[in-house]
């Protein structure tokens, strides 16, 4: 729970900094001090993973487990995708288009800004961000109170690297492993989903 | 790419090295304290940035109702292939 906690508080914390304190135009500086910490953070997450000999065991069984994992997250996905499309007056084509994006929330936004309305690149922008801040506070908890299988659920694409490190502290190096191999997946999906899914 | 050149740089190391358990603890400590950072970080970018702000008064709602329904059922999903496929097996 305290681990929870740090997370919720550095974030809101820094959210509320960003929004009364910094001015706009550091904007690219903060998006640099991040990637520096990630970085970093990947790094030492490496190390754990490198150092542990669950890591590179069962590699057959990892491999099972990954297909059941991204083949739930993207059903997952694309189910939770289309209901909030009804709920918001949304053709289905859109509503997967932006469920694609996975949490990936800077590329999503520019495929639809050139193949679809401003309307719903802002959506897909904004609904992908969510998904991360979700991701990040929900990994924990779900560890904690469900499983370590289901906390790989939220992270979608972002489960090879900003919500990695959070895997990594909650769960253990297997579901580690099987949580990047998802995000990687996931990732290379997005591209051809978007397109092809708002072409529908 | 830098990303998973670094992740596979730590982990390759990790492997050659085999360290051992207090390294692995300080490596642990230090971990909290660069997510804290990074997750701040990316707290500032979003408060900071204008186009969220300006976006969540006029399609929050919207967004809101997307990505929570979207990671709902990701989850649910995952919880009930878990449940039904992989302990079945």
């Amino acid at each position: 729970m305290l681990f929870t906690l740090i997370i919720v508080i550095a974030v809101f914390l820094g959210i509320l900094t960003g929004h009364f304190f910094i001015s706009p135009s550091e904007i690219d500086n903060l998006n640099l001090i991040s990637s520096y910490f990630l970085t970093i953070l990947l790094f030492s997450v490496g190390l754990d993973l490198g150092s542990s000999k669950d890591t590179f065991k069962d590699i057959s069984k990892k491999g099972k487990l990954l297909f059941v994992l991204t083949s739930a997250v993207i059903l997952g996905t694309f189910t939770g995708g289309l209901i909030a499309g009804a709920i918001s007056n949304m053709h289905y084509n859109a509503s997967l288009a932006i469920a694609a994006g996975f949490g990936w929330y800077s590329l999503a936004p520019v495929i639809l800004n050139k193949i679809a309305t401003a309307e719903i690149a802002a959506i897909a922008f904004l609904t992908n961000i969510l998904r991360e801040v979700f991701a990040i506070i929900l990994i924990p908890i779900l560890a904690k109170y469900v499983n370590y299988f289901t906390a790989l659920a939220p992270g979608g694409a972002t489960s090879m690297d900003t919500t990695l490190p959070i895997v990594s502290r909650a769960t253990d190096p297997n579901h580690s492993v099987i949580s990047f191999l998802n995000g990687a997946i996931l990732t290379l999906l997005v591209p051809f989903l978007v397109n092809f899914l708002y072409s529908l | 790419m830098t990303l998973v050149i670094s992740l596979v740089l730590g982990m390759t190391i990790g492997f050659f090295l085999k360290l051992n358990k207090n390294i692995l603890k300080i490596n642990s400590k230090i971990q909290i304290v660069i997510l804290f950072g990074l997750l701040f970080s990316m707290g500032m970018s979003l408060g900071v940035n204008p186009d969220i702000v300006s976006n969540l008064k006029t399609i929050g709602i919207t967004s809101l109702i997307f990505s929570s329904l979207t990671v709902f059922f990701s989850i649910i999903f995952v919880f009930l292939f878990h449940k039904f496929i992989v302990k079945e097996s």
